[in-house]
This record gives structure tokens, C-alpha cells and sequence, in this order.
């Protein structure tokens, strides 16, 4: 524009009034499960790789982030205020070779109300592995070492067990995950994100997204376990993107402001829960509120997460609620529905025409013989320094458990990592 | 690494421990070869004269007895190996071929910064028998005159103009090869009397490049991620191919050189009944800017009607059939891309007469695209990203000096072909083996007698005892507050084997000999609540049919805690927290399980 008026000028001038007489606004969030509503259970999360683009040190600090902007401290930082300024607020955290380092660079003082953000339900493990592993590439033994690892250090810390398996990311899924990592681990569920787009497609229309799984014929219905495969991937609804420059539209709620948009906002919401609504049984859907390495400022998803919550159940065609994996679970359970059986696994996985993720089963074969060598090292290893004795002073086994636990993650062992960090993850293991 | 460190001073105790006074270090100093799969091994790389013998601790971390042989390069051309006992034992002398030795110096030099001093001369082969979780020594010396030293290796090379069938194997298994093709052509097994023609090959498929793609098909390169081939090219063996074939009183060997960047060697151990492939592949050449996916297949003539098995996570087999998906109405558009799986223990196939089953050292992709053959992914390289996030070409490379090369990959994979039914027990049992090789430590020793100042075997479990044939112990580990966490694996399916699908049974007061179990709880899978807790808390889901058709599945039974005996049926892991307490009073034979006492 070439000339401003006096008038608008003017105008700027009661706008700039007018907020500055706004009030405090308090967003009801206490929302629980209504019972006859479509219950759409907001699930705040981030999916932060144990290294990828990046090494895992730099997505820890957040450097090298011409890359990808992307630290994991900003999150872990950011999170805890939040949760603090609501008690309704929820999150979830899943890669504990990211949670313990933060952990142990905390005060005192934090690690208490960390602690007891924990207790309440407010931050909840889920997964509990060190990483998010593979489910190909990966032996289960290492699988097994190093959810064992991360579950233990939960135990250890706050004396709570993971209820819910969340392979959101992994390409494909064994088996093995389900009824091994899954229902022998003591998981109430599992959820994940990747499974072949003609498979998808059938269950969309069979409403078979969710099911019981059985993946072993030897052990049966013994060893199942419910198993939800999402809609289109571990992402919000698309428009519902909060992290600081996403470009979905905030719900903005101030009337006097010429770009209020609630009853937009709202419609948008309805509109996205019913149609999921449409392929899922029961009344009870999830969002994934977040994605790769979000919530750096975990304000910003919190508010606009407050306000839809606010004005979606003030509208009141649908129930809008703070919601983790494990209350979902609960909710699922307690309709008494009947699920499907799937038996087997999610090999191969292609995710549209001509697009096999077939080739990351052999993609890097001299990091993955590495990480097989090491593996058997890393068990007799054990076992001799059993027979003479641990020391936790001494040379032990501990870093070499570290290095294999984060190499199992499904850019790791998988090759489907820069070549940067594959040298990275071999060099841990030395 | 300090988990190295860690290794070499417990068998340092441990070996020390006949003699051991219960203060300060053991003054043993054992190195070990992690770069032994690239020909790499300084501690066995000396020279051996005057009295200056090298000893060999062997150890098994299996929960069985092991016969095993142990293949270590060596510079002198006249050795002899003794066991733990002192008796001489019969070894065979290999010639380190130039292959492996420049795959060797490039990769030190690469990975080391260093190019070895030493070049060895040969591969020094012995058969080992190995206690359950424990070792044995073995001393190798410089045959000094006469005695039973060491048999060098007959060596012939066959120009492919020779028409010829020549049959390798000392033992049960003999493979034949056709000189004139240059390949495999049969494999007999005298013992279990099968017999199936059986050929090898390399090819390698093009990376597809997706900027062919038309709307409305997104462009889709092959990549890290996705394997999308462009034609599939037979790699046949170059016109002057030789066929070397080493042959000696321990394994034998046929040496080929498939081009200029495939090199493989087939070999049969005299005491086993399976084949073993040894290939390096690479550098991938991409000068004519094309990414390559380079597999191996091996054909028969059986009929399998589309149908294979492949490992899920080196645990239970899945039945796969080409071109086909249990839960939809598959529409096939990748022919081969849409038939790979994962593969980390193995794949296998059946006719109604036999069963021919593959087992790798490493991850990879696999499938089976025509009847009867199985076909390995070894080794890709691209040169297009695949559009999934990484945004880089897989093309790997090595360099030295600022140098660069594409990625020479060194691998095994190992097949064997047994009587419908009977494959599973090598699958499993050996399977075993290649994911927990035999650990070796070396020392040096001038002079002294080893024997009398060091114990030559040990067993970590009662010397009496080894765990059932069907059961493999996954974890033995001591935690930070001292309990001792272990898992036991059932290593069969329900039906898979005839004498090994049972429900066994293990003694865990014979696994701590020396020890007493105060308390063993049994926990769940990744030990953070006990298992009754998690059984208690399990949710039960409603099906739809009901419970119809769905086996409940098989459990041992709850551990009675005087007998301390843990029951497992086919699949079954199960985990355990113990407690263990020194046992209090005198043993008569404290170390009676340590043979040199
Ligand atoms: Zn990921």
C-alpha cells in the first residue's frame, strides 16, 4: 500500500486499546470421555529420532541445524512449564536415549517436578525403548536389550512401567514386535503409522484399523495384543499444525480483531473427526498432535490445543479432550467392542505404487553386519563379566549397551541415515 | 572399546583363577581380533620360534557343547596346535589368497590409519571343542623337526577351458562343480541320502531412475529406503575365470573370482553338513551412472509353488507366497520389489521331498521370484535419493589418502539342504552359532608351561550339565544393584520340528554352580514388573467369531521355588531376576568344574 490515512492510523491505535483491556481468558480443558459423543482424543506428542539427518548428539543440542532445525532440549525445556501452566495438558515421551540425557542435566528441582508431572499423568512414557527400533533389520534379541535398558531406567527414576507400544515411524511390522515387544513386554496396545497403502485402503473401508493382533502361531491368543494402525500417518489433521512457523491457521478468538476465526476453526475441527470417525469402530478417535522433533516451543501447540478444546466442546457435535495412548486404550477397552484378528505382519511396506521400502533391508550391509557382530560380542560379554564379577567402575559392558540400544533405531541399523551419522553410530560402538 | 577391555581381563580372572589369590589384577594381558573377518589379527600375526608359543582361548557363549573349527591368519608355514590337554591336534594351513589380503591392507589402512607390518601367509584351520558357556585353550607353536605339524592345503587352479566335474567335501556333504560353467552344478548328502542339482549365480538389478515416471505417477527413484529395480542383469563369470580348489583334512575350499569386483569362496567343513559361501562384492561400478543392486540366487529344481519362509525379527518363520498378501486382494506392481522381506536368521523353502534353507550373518532382503530358487540382496549402491527424507545417495564409499572407492562388502550366508521336516534343527542349532560366534583371545607365552599356572578349560554352568538342545540362554547379565538378570529362549516353533517342538526344561540351580539361588522372581519380557503383576493387569479383548479358531498357546508352568526347574514350550521366553547368595559352606571341590586345579 502506498499512503496510510490518519484513519487507519487511528484504528490501529483502538486496536492496540482494545487488547490492552482484554482479560485473562481461561480455556476449559478439564474435558474427560463423554459417553454418546465422538470422544477425538488429542494425543500431544513429538517423534524425535535417535539420528537421522543429524547425528544424535546434534539433535540433542541442536546444533547443525541448517540441516534440520531441530533439538531436543528446546522440547524437553519447553515441555515442562507448559505442562506446569495446566494441569490438564498432557504429553507423551517416547525415546528414553534422549529423555535420560536431559534427565541428567537437570536440577534437582526439576527432576521433582518432573517426577511428579509423572505421578500425575500429566508426562507419560510410552514406548520406553532407548530408541524407537526397526523392525527388519533389527535382531530380537537387541530389541529386547534395549527396551530393557530404557524400561528399566523408567522403573529406576519413577517407578512407573510403559503401558503402550508406539512404533509410529518403523517401516513395516514384524511379529515379532507384536507379540514379543508387544504382549511380553506387558503392553496394553501398540500403534503405528506405516503399513502398505492397498492394505490401508481395505481397512479404511472394513473399519480394520484396529485389531487384535496374534503374531505368534506357537503362542496364541496368549501373547495378543490390541494393535491400532493410523489412518494416514503420526501427524495432526492436516491445518492443524502448531509448531512456531507452521502455517496452519491459529484459532484466533479475539472478536475484536478482523481475522477472528473460531467458528471456522471449530467447523474444521468437526469436519476432520468425523471423517476419521467414518473408518474407526467405536466413538473414540486419536490425533497425533505433533511430528518430527515439534513442540521446541511447546506453547504454541498448547494454546491452540487449549482453545479447540475450549470452543469445540462449547459447540458440543463432537468431545474434544487432552488425551495419551494408554486412556485411548482404556477408552477402546471399555466399549466392549469386538476387534478383528490379524495374524503375521506388515511385510513389505510400500506406501503407494512402485515404492517398496524393500531395498533398506540391505541398504548399508557393513554397518549391519557391525551392529550383528556386536550383538553377539555384547551378549558373551555379559556373561563373562558376570562370571567375574561387575564393576561399575571398571571396564564394563554399559557403553557398549548404550552405543548398540541407539543403533537398533529405524534410521540406524535400517542405512536410511546420512552417511555422516552411519559413521557416527559405528564409531559408538567402538 | 572398553566392553573389549572388559572380555580380556574376565578371562584373565577366570583363567588366573586356579591360582588366583583373590588380590589385585590378573597380570594375563589377552588381545582379541575384531577385524578378524577382514583377514585382520596382529595377535596371531607373530612369529613363532624358540619356545615362544601363541595360546588360543576359546570361548562359547552358546548353553551347549560346541565343535566348532577356528580360523586364524598366521605367518609361520610349519605350526602344530595342542589342545587343553596337551595333545597335538589335527590343523590345516590355507593359503591367505591376494584378494583378501589387499581387501585386508586397504580396509586397516582405511579404517586403522595404518597399513599392517606383517603379511601373513596363511589361514591356520583347527577344529575346537568347546564347553558350554566356557573355553577351552589351545597353544599353536612352531613345528620344530618332526611331529604331526600343521597339513598345508593341496592347491589346484582349473582353466574354464578344462571340461571337468570336480567333487569337494571330506565329509557328507560333497558338492560338485562344473569347471567348464565355472559354477555349482550338485549337492549330495551321503548321510540323509538327498540329493539336488544346484547352481549359484550373481546378478545385479539397475536402479531405477523415477525421472522416467509420467504424472500420474509421482517420480520414484530407487534409493536408501526404496528398492525399485530397472532390469535385472545376469552377471556371468568372466572367459578366463579360474576355479581354484584348495582341499585339506579339515575344510575345503573352491576359490572363484566372478568378475573384477565379485570374488567368492564355497566352503565345506569335513564335520558339517553345510555349505558355506564367503563372497566379497564391490566396489559397485557406477561409471555408467547407474546404481546397482546386486543379489545372488540359487536355483534348483524343486517345485515350491511360490511359496518361502522368512525369519521375523530372527525368531518365528512366517510363510510367504510370491504375489500375494493374507489380509487383501494384492495388485501386484513390482514383480520382484513387492515379493522382498526381511531376512536376520534365515529363509527357506520345501518341495514334498526336501527342504532347502539358507541362514545369513547379517540383515538383508531376500525372496524367492521363481520356484525353486532363493534369491540375497548383498549389496547396493545408488546414486538417487529415493524422496523419503535423507536426501542423499546410498553410495558408500572407503577412502585412503583422500582416495575414495565404493564399499567392498565381505559376508557369509550358508545353505544346506535336508529331508522335508528335518531342516529346522540346523536352521535353529546353527543359527545359534553364526549370531554368537566363538570369541577368541590370545596371549603369548615364552617359555613357562601355560598349563601349570593357568586353568585351560572352565565352564560357567555345572560341569555336568548343558542346557536342552531346543533352549538357548539370551541374557546372563548382572545388574547394578547385583540381582542377576536372565532369559531363557525357546529356539522352536509349535510343529516345526518332530523331536524339538516340546515343551523343555531347564535347571537353573546348574547354571550357578558356585552359587546359591536365594530368590528367583520371573518378570516380564524387559524386566520392570514381575510377570504375575503384568498377567494380573493384562486386558482381555473381545473378538470378533468369539475365541473361535484361535489356539490359547502353551506355557510352562509357574516355577516351583524349591526345584528352581523352569519349563518352556515351543516360543516361550521367559525372564527371570535372581537373587544369588555365596554359598556358605566348604566345597570340597571349590573349582572342580576348572579342570587344572
Ligand atoms: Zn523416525
Amino acid at each position: 500500500m502506498a499512503t496510510t490515512t490518519p484513519r487507519l492510523l487511528f484504528f490501529f491505535f483502538c486496536v492496540l486499546i482494545s487488547v490492552a483491556d482484554s482479560k485473562f481468558m481461561v480455556y476449559n480443558t478439564s474435558q474427560g470421555i463423554v459417553a454418546g459423543k465422538l470422544n477425538v482424543h488429542l494425543v500431544p506428542h513429538t517423534h524425535d529420532d535417535v539420528g537421522w539427518l543429524k547425528t544424535v548428539d546434534q539433535y540433542y543440542v541442536g546444533s547443525n541445524n541448517s540441516i534440520q532445525g531441530a533439538c531436543v532440549q528446546n522440547v524437553l525445556d519447553s515441555l515442562i512449564p507448559a505442562l506446569l501452566a495446566d494441569k490438564n495438558r498432557k504429553f507423551i515421551y517416547v525415546e528414553i536415549a534422549f529423555f535420560q540425557r536431559w534427565w541428567r542435566d537437570q536440577s534437582d528441582a526439576v527432576q521433582r517436578i518432573v517426577t511428579d508431572l509423572v505421578s500425575s499423568g500429566q508426562l507419560e512414557f510410552i514406548n520406553g525403548g532407548m530408541c524407537m527400533h526397526d523392525e527388519a533389520a533389527t535382531h530380537y534379541v537387541d530389541m529386547i536389550d534395549q527396551t530393557t535398558l530404557g524400561h528399566r531406567f523408567i522403573k529406576r527414576e519413577f517407578d512407573v512401567t510403559p503401558r503402550i507400544g508406539w512404533q509410529i515411524d518403523p517401516f513395516g511390522h514384524s511379529a515379532v514386535q507384536a507379540y514379543l515387544l508387544g504382549a511380553q513386554v506387558g503392553f496394553d496396545s501398540l500403534y503405528f503409522g506405516r503399513i502398505d497403502y492397498q492394505d490401508r485402503e481395505k481397512r479404511k473401508n472394513d473399519k480394520s484399523l484396529e485389531f487384535v493382533w496374534q503374531g505368534s502361531k506357537s503362542l496364541g491368543s496368549s501373547a495378543e495384543i490390541f494393535s491400532g494402525a493410523f489412518p494416514e500417518n503420526y501427524e495432526p489433521p492436516s491445518g492443524f499444525y502448531f509448531e512456531v512457523n507452521d502455517k496452519s491457521p491459529i484459532v484466533q478468538d479475539d472478536i475484536t480483531l478482523f481475522d477472528y476465526n473460531v467458528q471456522e476453526r471449530v467447523n474444521d475441527f468437526v469436519a476432520a473427526a468425523v471423517s476419521q470417525a467414518n473408518i474407526t469402530r467405536t466413538n473414540h478417535i486419536m490425533w497425533t498432535m505433533g511430528t518430527d522433533f515439534k513442540y521446541q516451543y511447546a506453547h504454541t501447540w498448547f494454546r491452540q490445543m487449549d482453545k479447540l478444546i475450549h470452543y469445540v466442546n462449547k459447540d458440543g457435535r463432537v468431545n474434544a479432550l487432552y488425551s495419551t495412548p494408554s486412556i485411548y486404550t482404556d477408552a477402546k477397552y471399555a466399549t466392549n467392542e469386538s476387534w478383528p484378528i490379524k495374524t503375521g505382519d506388515f511385510f513389505p511396506y510400500a506406501d503407494r505404487i512402485n515404492a517398496y521400502w524393500t531395498g533398506y533391508f540391505t541398504s548399508r550391509p557393513a554397518l549391519k553386519h557391525y551392529v550383528r557382530t556386536m550383538s553377539g560380542y555384547y551378549l558373551a560379554a555379559r556373561q563373562l563379566e558376570f562370571f567375574k564379577g561387575r564393576s561399575t567402575s571398571g571396564p564394563n559392558t554399559d557403553s557398549l549397551a548404550d552405543a548398540l540400544a541407539i543403533a537398533q533405531h529405524h534410521d540406524a541399523v535400517t542405512g536410511t541415515e546420512k552417511q555422516h551419522v552411519a559413521n557416527d553410530y559405528a564409531k559408538d560402538c567402538q | 572399546m572398553e566392553s573389549e577391555q572388559l572380555v580380556a581381563t574376565s578371562l584373565a580372572h577366570l583363567v588366573e583363577s586356579a591360582s588366583y589369590t583373590g588380590s589385585g589384577n590378573p597380570t594375563t594381558k589377552f588381545q582379541q581380533c575384531l577385524l578378524l573377518n577382514i583377514s585382520y589379527c596382529p595377535a596371531s600375526e607373530v612369529t613363532l620360534s624358540q619356545g615362544k608359543k601363541l595360546i588360543v582361548v576359546v570361548y562359547n557363549s552358546l548353553g551347549w557343547k560346541r565343535d566348532d573349527t577356528v580360523r586364524i591368519p598366521v605367518i609361520n608355514e610349519d605350526v602344530i596346535v595342542h589342545d587343553s590337554e596337551g595333545k597335538a591336534i589335527e590343523s590345516q594351513l590355507l593359503p591367505l589368497d591376494d584378494v583378501h589380503l589387499g581387501l585386508r591392507n586397504y580396509y586397516v589402512k582405511a579404517y586403522l590409519g595404518q597399513t599392517p607390518t606383517k603379511t601373513p601367509k596363511y589361514w591356520l584351520v583347527f577344529t575346537v571343542s568347546v564347553p558350554p558357556l566356557g573355553f577351552s585353550t589351545y597353544t599353536i607353536s612352531g613345528a620344530e623337526g618332526a611331529g604331526a605339524s600343521s597339513t598345508r592345503s593341496s592347491v589346484y587352479t582349473f582353466q574354464s577351458r578344462e571340461k571337468s566335474t570336480i567333487e569337494v567335501g571330506q565329509g557328507n556333504v560333497k558338492l560338485s562343480f562344473s569347471t567348464e560353467q565355472g559354477k555349482m552344478t550338485n549337492y549330495v548328502n551321503s548321510r540323509s541320502l538327498v540329493e539336488e542339482s544346484v547352481q549359484q549365480s550373481y546378478s545385479f538389478y539397475n536402479g531405477y531412475n523415477g525421472s522416467n515416471d509420467k504424472a500420474p505417477l509421482i517420480p520414484q527413484n530407487s534409493g536408501a529406503y526404496v528398492f525399485r529395480p530397472n532390469g535385472t542383469f545376469l552377471i556371468t563369470p568372466e572367459e578366463k575365470a579360474s576355479l581354484t580348489v584348495i582341499r585339506g583334512p579339515v575344510i575345503d575350499e573352491v576359490h572363484q573370482q566372478i568378475n573384477s569386483w565379485i570374488h567368492q569362496i564355497t566352503r565345506l567343513h569335513k564335520e558339517k553338513e553345510h555349505v558355506e559361501v564367503e563372497f566379497i562384492v564391490g566396489p559397485i561400478p557406477t561409471d555408467d551412472g547407474i546404481g546397482k543392486e546386486v543379489v545372488t540366487q540359487l536355483d534348483t529344481a524343486m517345485a515350491t509353488n511360490k511359496t518361502f519362509y522368512t525369519d521375523s525379527n530372527g525368531r518365528d518363520f512366517i510363510k510367504r507366497i510370491r504375489d500375494y498378501r493374507t489380509d487383501w486382494d494384492f495388485k501386484v506392481n513390482q514383480p520382484v520389489a513387492g515379493n522382498y522381506y526381511p531376512i536376520n536368521l534365515g529363509i527357506y523353502m520345501q518341495d514334498n521331498r526336501t527342504e532347502f534353507s539358507v541362514l545369513v550373518d547379517r540383515s538383508l532382503g531376500g525372496s524367492s521370484t521363481v520356484d525353486g530358487q532363493i534369491e540375497l540382496m548383498l549389496h547396493r549402491r545408488l546414486l538417487l535419493d529415493d524422496s523419503r527424507g535423507v536426501a542423499e545417495a546410498l553410495n558408500e564409499t572407503v577412502c585412503v589418502s583422500d582416495e575414495c572407492t565404493g564399499l567392498r562388502v565381505l559376508g557369509k550366508f550358508y545353505f544346506r539342504i535336508d529331508p522335508l521336516g528335518d531342516g529346522a534343527k540346523w536352521r535353529r542349532s546353527f543359527g545359534q552359532e553364526i549370531y554368537s560366534p566363538l570369541l577368541l583371545a590370545f596371549a603369548e607365552q615364552d617359555g613357562d608351561n601355560w598349563k601349570n599356572s593357568h586353568a585351560t578349560t572352565f565352564s560357567g554352568i555345572d560341569s555336568s550339565y548343558s542346557l536342552p538342545d531346543n533352549v538357548a540362554l539370551i541374557t546372563l547379565q548382572e545388574l547394578d544393584d547385583g540381582k542377576i538378570l536372565i532369559r531363557l529362549a525357546h529356539l522352536y516353533e509349535v510343529g516345526e520340528d518332530k523331536d524339538f517342538s516340546v515343551m523343555a526344561n531347564v535347571e537353573l540351580k546348574k547354571l550357578f554352580p558356585r552359587k546359591k539361588i536365594g530368590k528367583a522372581t520371573e518378570m516380564n519380557l524387559s524386566a520392570n514388573q514381575e510377570r504375575t503383576e503384568m498377567e494380573r493387569k493384562r486386558l482381555v479383548w473381545k473378538k470378533e467369531g468369539g475365541s473361535s479358531g484361535t489356539e490359547k498357546g502353551v506355557r510352562g508352568g509357574p516355577v516351583d521355588p524349591a526345584k528352581l526347574v523352569v519349563e518352556l514350550a515351543p516360543m516361550e521366553i521367559r525372564t527371570f531376576l535372581i537373587d544369588l547368595e555365596q554359598k556358605f559352606f566348604h566345597r570340597r571341590h571349590h573349582h572342580h568344574d576348572v579342570s587344572d586345579v
